[in-house]
């Protein structure tokens, strides 16, 4: 299959991916539209070395995270992680089934996204990929480290971020 | 061709393909358009050198000579090897090792600098060891060496404000990382 061809696959299979990726990242429009063009030309640049070892999404989430960390529209220290209320797995942080009141649960959120926002670089790719709804097993492919390690990492976010929603009130797990 | 359906989002893949393209051969090709001039330069300069040495009989000329062509060939092989790092950029690698090799290409003081550093001395060398210099030793090496250091600062000026804090970001990242 020709590059080009190639390229154009990978785009219509994964543009939603790649967009919502860009989404975490950047609060406003423009710099959505710069970062996705960004994980685009990375994804041309990166398309000689792929050789179908991992899965194409894993492939296309590795440039775009790492597209994310050298992103040269932002500065790190500038670099927010947004999240929808809509966002599918977000119940997946907080691991906590009872948040059925509306307005507790809206507080709540305005707090994750805030405490979301506290968190470094890396902490914040390993949950937006959380989010994505990746495995262990997948995250650990993306960002280069073992599974139990990517474990260890997830559950200390998690407690630091129940810690700080909770006032340090629940209990480890 | 538009790639998103969200109207902030349109991208013309036409257009963008062809910035692909572009910035997939910007440095690379630049890089590899310097290697070809030096390969070209190499037998060339060798051919001058002995033409030269047989003119003059004086070995300091044909040393003088191939110190040029040797300059040229380190220069050469130099700028194959840029043109073959901006070729083979990956995005796609897992973010640990992209980070490594990022904080390798962001340090001051590569490998590379020193085949750079080699070929300027000799071309250096060879400017001064011919029979009949063009110019006085003791000034030339005082404007040489001048430059050199004025050089290597306005480098390291540029590497502190531009490459200093990606170092910086990708180490801390790397330990982040590899920490728990």
């Amino acid at each position: 299959m020709k590059k080009e061809d190639l390229f154009n696959q990978i785009l219509s299979d994964n543009s939603d991916r790649i967009q919502r990726i860009c989404r975490y990242y950047n609060s406003n429009a423009e710099d959505q539209k710069d970062m996705y063009q960004e994980v685009l030309i990375n994804i041309w640049k990166s398309l000689d070395q792929f050789k179908g070892k991992s899965a194409i999404s894993t492939w296309v989430y590795r440039v775009a995270v790492n597209t994310s960390l050298s992103f040269t529209g932002k500065s790190y220290r500038e670099m927010q992680l947004i999240i929808n209320t809509d966002t599918q797995n977000l119940s997946s942080i907080l691991d906590n089934e009872d948040l059925e009141i509306k307005k507790k649960e809206e507080k709540q959120f305005n707090l994750l996204q805030n405490e979301l926002n506290m968190l470094s670089v890396i902490d914040k790719a390993l949950i937006s990929l959380m989010l994505e709804g990746l495995s262990m097993r997948e995250i650990a492919d993306v960002i280069g480290i073992n599974e139990p390690n990517v474990k260890v990492k997830i559950h200390r976010i998690k407690t630091q971020l129940k810690n700080k929603l909770t006032g340090g009130k629940h209990e480890l797990k | 061709m538009n790639l998103n359906k969200t109207k902030n989002e349109k991208v013309n893949l036409d257009q963008l393909l062809g910035k692909l393209k572009k910035e997939d051969s910007n440095y690379s090709n630049l890089c590899k358009r310097m290697k070809i001039v030096y390969w070209i330069f190499i037998p060339l300069y060798t051919i001058i050198a002995f033409i030269h040495y047989f003119d003059t009989k004086e070995l300091t000329d044909l040393i003088a000579g191939l110190f040029l062509v040797a300059a040229f060939l380190l220069f050469a092989l130099v700028f194959g090897s840029y043109q073959k790092e901006y070729k083979n950029v990956d995005y796609s690698l897992p973010t640990l090792l992209m980070l490594k090799q990022a904080a390798k290409r962001y340090h001051p003081f590569r490998k590379k600098s020193i085949l750079i550093l080699l070929a300027v001395f000799l071309m250096n060398a060879s400017f001064n060891l011919r029979s009949q210099p063009l110019f006085n030793t003791v000034e030339s090496q005082i404007v040489f060496f001048s430059i050199f250091i004025l050089a290597i600062i306005i480098g390291l000026i540029i590497w502190y404000f531009k490459y200093k804090p990606l170092r910086d970001n990708a180490l801390a990242n790397i330990a982040e990382i590899e920490g728990n």
